[in-house]
């Protein structure tokens, strides 16, 4: 795109007076050379003049309060949201860490009072099948859960 | 005061009460009586021991302070709190805890009217019967307040 094709887009905007002041210059030295881009500016001054004396048009005080509760709800909203996956993410660590010590103390009760319950109770895989029970019945009530719980939002 | 600190406000007392309690229970016998007589953890010094009983059993006061979060935000947020405290004790691995965080509703929003807490979903106040969420006038379903048009049944709105 040559110099003059560049400056005739700028032309409306320089009447406008919205270029910056490095192409508003830009533009001045430009038009000072163009006779086709000095008449095409001058064609728009008279518009933006009439452009600018149109009342500005003001939103309603309505639309402003809602925008307003709107934007406050968005970003209380999003805080809760942000809040919650720190919090769940503590929680997983933290139930990690409890999976890993109560093997430890799984073996320790096991050592201690196994052979009162019975010879195998010792063996690694009872411990294994316990612990895989109990993370199945934990994905069973989440399943149970939700499903209770977007039926009661439903007939909320 | 920074959100954690807000949120611990949620423990109740007595959940403290509880954890400090079973805390003491637990350390106090396990590095007296156990520790010392134990296949592993009875060849470490004394400090060691210490360290493994005294820091290890923090895990079950947490989980007792998480158990009560559990009760005090379940209520604060109107919802089943004796059922929630209920699977938060007894889901193993403090899953029932983590299916709380997953699946808690939004904190109430106080009423403008009178301040009682309603949930976020109310479209009235159950107490004043002020309007807390609009509503369009022919369906009545919650509408937002930007909407021009009810998005459930095409009603114009009158931006009043």
């Amino acid at each position: 795109m040559s110099e003059h094709d560049t400056i005739r887009e700028l032309l409306a905007l320089a009447a406008a007076g919205a270029l910056t002041p490095a192409e508003e210059q830009r533009v001045a030295e430009h038009v000072r050379s163009c006779i086709a881009c000095s008449n095409e500016l001058e064609a728009w001054r008279p518009i933006a003049r009439e452009l600018r004396r149109l009342p500005t048009p003001q939103p309603s005080s309505w639309l402003v309060q809602a925008t307003l509760a709107r934007a406050e709800a968005t970003l209380a909203e999003q805080a809760e949201q942000d809040w919650n996956r720190r919090a769940l993410i503590g929680v997983v660590a933290f139930s990690w860490l409890l999976t890993l010590a109560s093997w430890a103390v799984f073996h320790e009760v096991s050592e201690r009072f196994g052979s009162m319950l019975a010879p195998q109770f010792s063996h690694p895989w009872i411990g294994f099948a316990f612990m895989a029970l109990e993370w199945l019945a934990g994905a069973a009530a989440a399943v149970v859960l939700a499903v209770h719980q977007r039926d009661e939002r439903r007939l909320a | 005061m920074s959100r954690f600190t807000t949120e611990l406000r949620v423990i109740p007392t007595a959940a403290w009460i509880v954890a400090a309690f079973a805390y003491a229970c637990l350390t106090v016998p396990l590095f007296i009586s156990v520790a010392p007589t134990d296949r592993v953890i009875g060849h470490w010094p004394r400090w060691e021991q210490a360290l493994v009983v005294y820091v290890g059993l923090l895990l079950v006061a947490a989980l007792v302070a998480l158990i009560g979060y559990v009760y005090g935000d379940a209520k604060r947020r109107q919802m089943r709190y004796v059922m929630w405290t209920l699977l938060a004790i007894f889901i193993p691995h403090a899953i029932g805890i983590i299916l709380y965080f997953i699946l808690r509703d939004p904190l109430p929003k106080p009423c403008p009217g009178c301040g009682h807490a309603e949930k976020a979903q109310l479209p009235f106040c159950a107490r004043c019967g002020i309007l807390l969420r609009p509503t369009c006038p022919k369906c009545a379903e919650p509408v937002e307040p930007t909407w021009s048009n009810c998005a459930y049944c095409g009603q114009q709105l009158a931006e009043t």
